[in-house]
């Protein structure tokens, strides 16, 4: 496949982009500089053929959905596609039509074959990078021919080191020798463990058995130390408890002995004696306590009598003090009858003031007459509106005398010149306005046109060779630089072809030399046993033999015995001879076949000599008639030509030369038309001028258009100023107008309202003619007598009041005092007052005391008749008591003794309850019955001896519960626990990892022995031709530098690719420098795509600045590599250096298909 | 039948205690201890649950232990647990199986007085003269009982509520071994109210007139035995069964998910979609463990990806299951996927140039069967016994590993380019 057209319809940064691929050059070189969207181009042309990816590149420019790329295709039977391709999953591709008519997914298998995109760029695509690690990967495989075969054909490069790699993990996991490290033995390990685990934690039947079996006899002792504990403590016991209770029965004895002594003492209830001695007690209190009742009673008697109560003052005491609280106000209204009086005159001179203000002799006549208060509103509404019509009337009359004066001063200054409308002669210089400005740029055409002239000459100067004549120049035919670039290509091909012939015919002739000293050589070496000379000895052996066989099969002998012998010793001889020429003649067959083989060279390198020599001579023509025409193509210039380079510099110069020139000419025309054009505006110009009075007839017209730009400016700043003087003349005159109406109707609003006023007048009590003002004060006075009458009646109703209150407070006491103290009546009424109240207080408090006294008594009364009842009631009980003792004793002897006798029963009851505490329950009977057998003086050591054995019997008790205790916990450890249950989980745990461990070993291996497999197969079918193929370009690329490429075998016995020098030396890949390993890199990987190209579809090769670490010359031998196998398929490279271009041109020359961005 | 009474008893079966997991490799040792306890775990919480619902006695027909037991402390278990229902005053009654029959079963530790045992001579009757309950059954005197063990069991007694107990598979349940084998029919040919069967470890109800019921196993020992475990409680009032309620105390689930990953594009994507269908297997799960197998089948262009990176993905899958549920364990991550079917691109152009068509003609070919055989033996060869062989046979996956080679081959060659 060959694709002729590239088309970047709407790609990364392109729209509408096409790149065309010229069907019979040798190579595509497509350049395009940084930037230029190299990138993107190589990426569409896999978009193209495989379609977008899913993810979404190169849409920075057109929406993802509107990327296009479209190419023309050829395929090597001769058939063409043209075709579109969308991003998407189905129908991508689209015929090339604007209808996008969708095409057969499968479209395109017939050109690309069986290859999948990642195939593709791999194989059939080249960077630097990839270039620098294919050669590096060789390196790294020791040049090991089947991963480097393998990597150049695919474009896979560190399958080695893969191998490796999975080696390493495989052997991370697993290997023949066990190893910690090792993850299966890990697993191994711990399934071994677990294991063990199991064994050692199930639980045995036996063991079991063993422990049941302790814990019954452990059982069986403690119960056999329960029982004899039980015995010893029983024993224990009973010494203690005769030791306690001995003491106890003997007290209990004597207490029976005392109580015996008290009997025919009568048995009384219990708390009898008690009883009795509270009663005696009871009755000594209730008689103390009558006693003090009656002294009580006696006091408080006493005190009664001593109080005195004054009743008709207590009868009067509230009405008393109630006036007495009077007596303030009293006081106060004394001190304020003077002020009020005072006020009260004051108010009555005010309204004689206001009266005689009015025209009034009695002020009552005054406030008798006053008017109502609408009545005075409206007086004031009426003083106020009159105020205001004198005030209008005055400020109009002043206005109007100030517009009257204006209109004087204006008619006295009106404008007296006449002006001019500017408007005609600007409307007359802006048409002008185009002319003008064209005319604005003949300074610039005129400097431009200098600067031209002044550059041409220049420039002819600098040419070199020099030109005598510039203008000659311009009527002689110069041959194009293509012209010049093609006699310098086809000069050189000969000079190189002269080159190489050169060296064809001195290496035939080192060669011949070299052959002819070998023969020498070779010949010198010993006599030769030519063929010829062993049929020569043979024949000689078969004559001396044949006469010899006549000799002795014939009857008759016809020579002596003598001769015989000497006979039989030549053949003898010849025989010997003839062996020894022959073994010679095989042991010289190498070197006999060397010298045929130094003869053969020698007569073919003499043979292809003269044909070297003619080629030598016709080239020697060629290159001085290439001379002769190069020379021709510079007649009639007057110069004589440099080399080919030189010239197309010259050439170049000339070309700018020749533009520059016609530059000067275009100026030159257009300066003459515009000086035309001057000429008419001058004329219009001068016509505007003239009606506006400018002189400047002399003036060139852009300078003539300014100044009568600037007059204009004047005459419309003037006509603009008288426009404005008209029209305040005009406002003033509307002014006056309005201020005289305006006056003429508020004399007449004055005239209405002085009628109203003069009505108004009487009512209010003032005379005709009374003026506004007038009228105005007498209203305001009016306006105070209302306050002042109501303010002077106020003070004679509060003096009224007050003497009244007086009255009414000096009576009331008065009255008192004559009644309750005659003595006092001569006090004044304040004075009086103060001493009925001290004598009212004193009545009420005696009167209280004298009630607390009588209910004291009263208490004291009650509380004797209580105390005498008590002591009656203790003397009765005690009598009753008394009657049961036996008549005629005495009582309290009586009762001493009883309370002996209870004192004696007391303590017996107590040894009774000590002997029950200390007894346990043991009755008195059984101790007594034991008393006897004990001996208080040996019971100590009894006691010692039982003590020991119960501790003893203790220690070994809980010896034995602790025993128990551990093999109860024992037990419910085995039967809780889960024995080797967890290890087996264990086990199976670490089964399961052994497979995966395992499993994952087996993968890595397998992968890395196919792997190896792999690479061995791919070897083993690639044939000689392709290796020799890869030497041929190999020599190429590396510019003879090596011969050819040769496989050898190192010391593993594994096939290894070496170089071959043209000496013989064998160059293994660790020998080669960088460039060198690159070289044979993209050398192999040329080989497989032809051999590619040799079975299936072709497809294109797309380099892509593969030559960035290659030197010119081998960048040029690349080159030239590529273009050899443009027979088998289509090479294309990108690049973004110019010298790639250069060096690609020299070395191409037309087969060179350049294709910019 | 004349009596009026009404009661719950419990049927279980298959308990195959000392029976451990399998196929879970787990490092953490607490996790580990916690699925180990899980079977005994299992028949704990059972036994509390027929305390609490005050059952009138517990039925266990067949397997109570997985085999022989070298380990007493099973034995021991079991009888306290047993003890327990004892105490409670539960009835119990026992059924040897294939795994715990009379033969296979050597070790004896004597069980509370209240448990009966049913002999393996020839088929018995317990009555129960409270309840007016009779059970018949006959355990299994050896592992392979290929009789028809009910044409011999006595007939149902009239009045009273009969109970079958039989360790069967019936006409056939695979995997399990067609022991005892008999059909529905034969059953209720008994006349028997309610046929408690063991064996079987998928929970099933075989018919309702009468109830033929297999509770499944308690727990689940392995990847074939997913989902719910546990046993029945039977109601029966009147002589009828009323209510047959599943008692679910498992407490370590088996699961499985398959995730088709067809139209992924990654994995990431896949892992994402492993996760949001992991969040209905926790919400299952609640408080127990569950060991997970997760699938992935289905074509899919990152196929190649998944095996090349196994070890790395299974470890994201892990964390996944742990992100939705502390207590998800990824039993194994089984890559059934495969890779876009493609042109077979084996011409002899194409060798040179595609890896993949070259690995291809090296996979097909004998010698490379011939040196991988080799390999496998290396290390089978280390592998101990013990594993089961269906399970250790490499040389049986032969082709497989070949292919998930292939694939590991063509991830990393493409990684490296």
């Amino acid at each position: 496949m060959r694709i002729l057209r590239l088309d970047l319809l709407r790609y990364g940064p392109f729209t509408g982009k096409a790149l065309s691929f010229r069907r019979n050059a040798k190579l595509h070189l497509v350049f395009g500089p940084n930037e230029a969207g190299k990138s993107s181009s190589l990426a569409a042309i896999g978009d193209l053929l495989f379609g977008f990816p899913k993810r979404r590149e190169y849409d920075f420019l057109h929406e993802a959905s509107t990327l296009r790329v479209g190419a023309q295709i050829a395929a090597r039977d001769g058939s063409q596609l043209e075709f579109r391709r969308r991003r998407g999953n189905k129908h991508t591709l689209l015929s090339a039509s604007d209808d996008e008519t969708p095409l057969q997914d499968d479209a395109l298998s017939s050109y690309l074959g069986l290859l999948s995109r990642e195939v593709f760029s791999r194989a059939f695509g080249l960077d630097s990078e990839a270039l620098r690690k294919g050669g590096s990967a060789m390196l790294e495989s020791e040049g090991e021919l089947g991963s480097a075969l393998f990597a150049a054909a695919s474009g896979l490069t560190g399958l080695a080191r893969l191998r490796r790699g999975l080696d390493a993990e495989a052997d991370a996991i697993f290997a023949p020798r066990a190893s910690k490290e090792r993850r299966f033995y890990q697993a191994l390990e711990r399934y071994d463990a677990a294991i063990t685990a199991e064994r050692r934690n199930e639980l045995k039947s036996g063991e079991w058995k063993a422990l049941v079996e302790e814990i019954g006899e452990i059982e069986r002792q403690l119960a056999d130390i329960k029982q004899q504990r039980t015995e010893t403590t029983a024993a224990l016991t009973q010494l203690q408890r005769l030791k306690v209770l001995g003491p106890i029965i003997a007290a209990i004895d004597q207490l029976g002995e005392e109580l015996a002594s008290f009997d025919g003492l009568p048995e009384v209830a219990e708390g009898f004696v008690a009883d009795c001695l509270r009663a005696l007690e009871a009755a000594e209190n209730a008689s103390d306590q009558e006693r003090v009742a009656d002294e009580e009673h006696g006091a408080v008697a006493t005190v009664l009598a001593g109080i005195n109560v004054d009743e008709a003052f207590v009868a009067r005491s509230a009405d008393i003090i109630e006036l007495f609280s009077r007596k303030g106000d009293y006081l106060s209204k004394l001190g304020e009858a003077p002020r009020l009086e005072l006020e009260r005159d004051e108010f009555n001179r005010t309204l004689a003031d206001l009266a005689r203000r009015l025209g009034y002799a009695d002020p009552e006549d005054m406030v008798q007459s006053q008017p109502s208060e609408p009545l005075l509103e409206t007086g004031r509404g009426l003083v106020e509106a009159g105020v205001a019509l004198e005030t209008l009337i005055a400020t109009e009359e002043t206005r109007l005398g100030e517009e009257l004066a204006s209109v004087d001063a204006q008619e006295a200054g009106e404008f007296a010149a006449s002006v001019t409308d500017p408007k005609p002669f600007r409307d007359q210089l802006a048409a002008l306005g185009p002319e003008l400005k064209q005319l604005e740029d003949l300074n610039y055409l005129e400097t431009s046109r200098r600067n031209n002239l002044q550059k041409l000459a220049e420039g002819a100067m600098r040419l070199v060779p020099q030109v005598a004549d510039f203008e000659q120049l311009v009527r002689v035919a110069l041959p194009s630089r293509d012209t010049v670039a093609a006699h310098r290509d086809n000069f050189e091909h000969i000079v190189a072809e002269r080159r190489a012939e050169t060296l064809r015919l001195e290496a035939n002739l080192q060669q011949h030399d070299d052959a002819e000293a070998s023969l020498t050589e070779t010949e010198q070496s010993g006599p030769v046993a030519y063929e010829e000379t062993i049929r020569l000895v043979r024949a000689d052996r078969e004559a001396t033999f044949a006469l010899l066989r006549d000799q002795l099969l014939r009857s008759g002998h016809l020579l002596t015995p003598m001769q015989l012998a000497e006979q039989v010793v030549r053949y003898e001889e010849e025989v010997a001879e003839a062996d020894s020429i022959a073994d010679q003649a095989i042991a010289d067959a190498h070197r006999i076949s060397r010298l045929a083989a130094y003869r053969d060279q020698i007569a073919k390198l003499e043979q292809e000599r003269p044909a070297i020599e003619e080629r030598l001579r016709v080239l020697g023509e060629e290159q001085s008639r290439a001379a002769q025409a190069y020379g021709a193509l510079f007649d009639g210039t007057g110069i004589i030509p440099l080399g080919p380079d030189a010239m197309t510099v010259w050439l170049t110069a000339v070309e700018d030369l020749f533009a520059t020139r016609r530059d000067i000419a275009a100026l030159e025309a257009q300066i003459a038309t515009l000086e035309g054009l001057g000429r008419q505006v001058q004329a219009a110009l001068a016509g505007i001028g003239r009606s506006l009075g400018v002189r400047g007839d002399n003036l060139p017209p852009l300078a003539l258009a300014r100044l009568i730009s600037a007059t204009l400016d004047d005459v419309t700043q003037r006509w603009t100023a008288r426009l404005s003087f008209e029209g305040a003349r005009q406002a003033t005159r509307l002014r006056i107008g309005q201020i005289e109406d305006g006056l003429a109707k508020a004399q007449r609003d004055y005239k209405a309202w002085r009628e109203r006023f003069d009505a108004l007048l009487p009512v209010i009590g003032l005379p005709p003619d009374t003026s506004a003002g007038g009228a105005a004060a007498a209203l305001a006075v009016w306006a105070q007598v209302p306050e002042v009458s109501r303010q002077r009646a106020n003070r004679d109703q509060r003096l009224v009041a007050i003497e009244r209150d007086i009255d009414a407070f000096e009576s009331a006491v008065g009255a008192f005092g004559k009644e309750l103290a005659p003595l006092h009546s001569h006090l004044p009424p304040a004075g009086l007052i103060d001493v009925l109240r001290e004598r009212a207080e004193t009545a009420r408090a005696a009167k209280t005391r004298y009630d607390d006294a009588q209910a004291r008594l009263e208490a004291a009364a009650n509380k004797l008749a209580a105390a005498r009842g008590a002591n009656e009631a203790a003397f009765a009980a005690l009598s009753a008591l008394a009657a049961l003792l036996p008549a005629g004793s005495d009582p309290r002897a009586e009762l001493g003794r009883l309370e002996q006798r209870d004192r004696l029963r007391a303590r017996l009851a107590e040894q009774r309850r000590a002997f029950e505490a200390a007894a346990e329950g043991v009755s008195e009977a059984v101790v007594r019955s034991e008393l006897p057998s004990y001996d208080r003086a040996r019971a100590p050591f009894d006691v010692e001896d039982l003590e020991r054995r119960a501790e003893a019997l203790h220690h070994e008790n809980n010896r034995l519960y602790a025993l128990l205790g551990q093999k109860h916990a024992d037990r419910d450890r085995l039967e809780a626990g889960t024995g080797s249950e967890f290890a087996a989980f264990e086990r199976q745990s670490a089964e399961a990892e052994i497979v995966t461990t395992a499993r994952q070993w087996a993968v890595r291996k397998i992968a890395a022995t196919m792997l190896a497999a792999a690479m061995e197969k791919h070897r083993e079918t690639q044939s000689d031709p392709l290796v020799l193929r890869a030497g041929a370009l190999f020599a190429m690329l590396t510019g003879g530098a090596f011969s050819t490429l040769l496989q050898d075998y190192g010391e593993d016995d594994n096939p290894r690719l070496v170089g071959e020098r043209p000496n013989g030396n064998r160059v293994p890949i660790s020998g080669m420098s960088e460039g060198t390993r690159d070289q044979l890199y993209l050398a192999l990987r040329l080989a497989y795509i032809e051999d590619f190209a040799g079975r299936t579809e072709p497809m294109p090769f797309i380099g892509d600045d593969i030559f960035q670490t290659f030197d010119d010359e081998r960048t040029a031998a690349g080159i030239k590599a590529f273009a050899s196998t443009s027979e088998l398929f289509q090479p294309i490279l990108f690049t973004h250096h110019l010298s790639v271009v250069a060096i690609a041109r020299q070395a191409l020359g037309a087969d060179l298909d350049y294709i910019e961005l | 039948m004349g009596q009026v009474t009404a009661f719950k008893f419990i049927h279980a079966a298959d308990l195959h205690l000392g029976s451990p997991f399998h196929g879970l490799a787990l490092k953490d040792e607490r996790v580990a201890h916690r699925f180990a306890e899980a079977s005994r775990a299992a028949f704990s919480g059972l036994i509390t649950r027929a305390i609490a619902e005050k059952v009138a006695f517990v039925v266990i027909a067949g397997d109570v232990y997985d085999g022989d037991w070298r380990d007493n402390t099973i034995g021991l278990y079991f009888n306290r647990e047993l003890a327990r229902l004892e105490r409670a005053g539960i009835e119990i009654f026992l059924l040897r199986g294939n795994h715990d029959a009379e033969s296979v079963i050597t070790r004896s530790i004597t069980l509370p007085a209240s448990v009966r045992q049913f002999s393996t001579a020839a088929p018995v009757t317990f009555r129960i003269e409270a309840l007016q309950v009779a059970l018949h059954g006959q355990g299994f005197a050896h592992r392979a009982v290929t009789d028809n063990l009910v044409n011999t069991y006595p007939g149902r007694i009239a009045g009273w509520f009969n109970i079958g107990v039989l360790h069967t598979a019936l006409t056939g349940r695979p995997p399990h071994d067609n022991y005892a084998p008999c059909s529905p029919g034969h059953l209720r040919a008994r006349g028997y109210d309610y046929w408690a069967l063991g064996h079987v470890h998928e929970y099933e109800t075989v018919g309702t007139r009468p109830h033929i019921v297999f509770p499944g196993n308690l727990q689940g020992r392995n990847i074939r035995e997913k989902g719910e475990k546990g046993a029945v409680l039977v109601s029966v009032a009147d002589g009828e069964v009323t209510n047959v309620e599943r008692v679910i105390v498992d407490r370590a689930r088996w699961d499985e998910l398959v995730l088709d990953v067809r139209g992924f594009s990654s994995e990431a994507a896949i892992l994402k979609a492993i996760e949001e269908k992991l969040r209905s297997v926790g919400l299952v799960a609640a408080e127990r463990l569950v060991a997970l197998r997760v699938v992935l089948t289905g074509e899919s262009d990152v196929h190649r990806r998944l095996l090349a990176h196994r070890d790395q993905l299974t470890d994201e899958v892990q964390a996944a299951c742990h992100r939705v549920h502390g207590d998800i364990w990824l039993e194994k991550l089984e890559i059934r996927t495969h890779a876009p079917a493609k042109r077979r691109s084996e011409a002899p152009a194409m060798l040179a140039v595609d890896l993949s068509a070259l690995l291809g003609a090296v996979a097909d070919g004998d010698e490379l069967k011939a040196k991988a055989g080799q390999l496998l033996a290396e290390i089978q060869v280390r592998i101990p016994g013990t594993i089961a062989e269906d399970e250790q046979k490499l040389a049986d996956e032969l082709e497989q590993l070949v292919a998930e080679a292939r694939e590991l081959l063509l991830a990393r060659a493409t990684d490296e380019a």
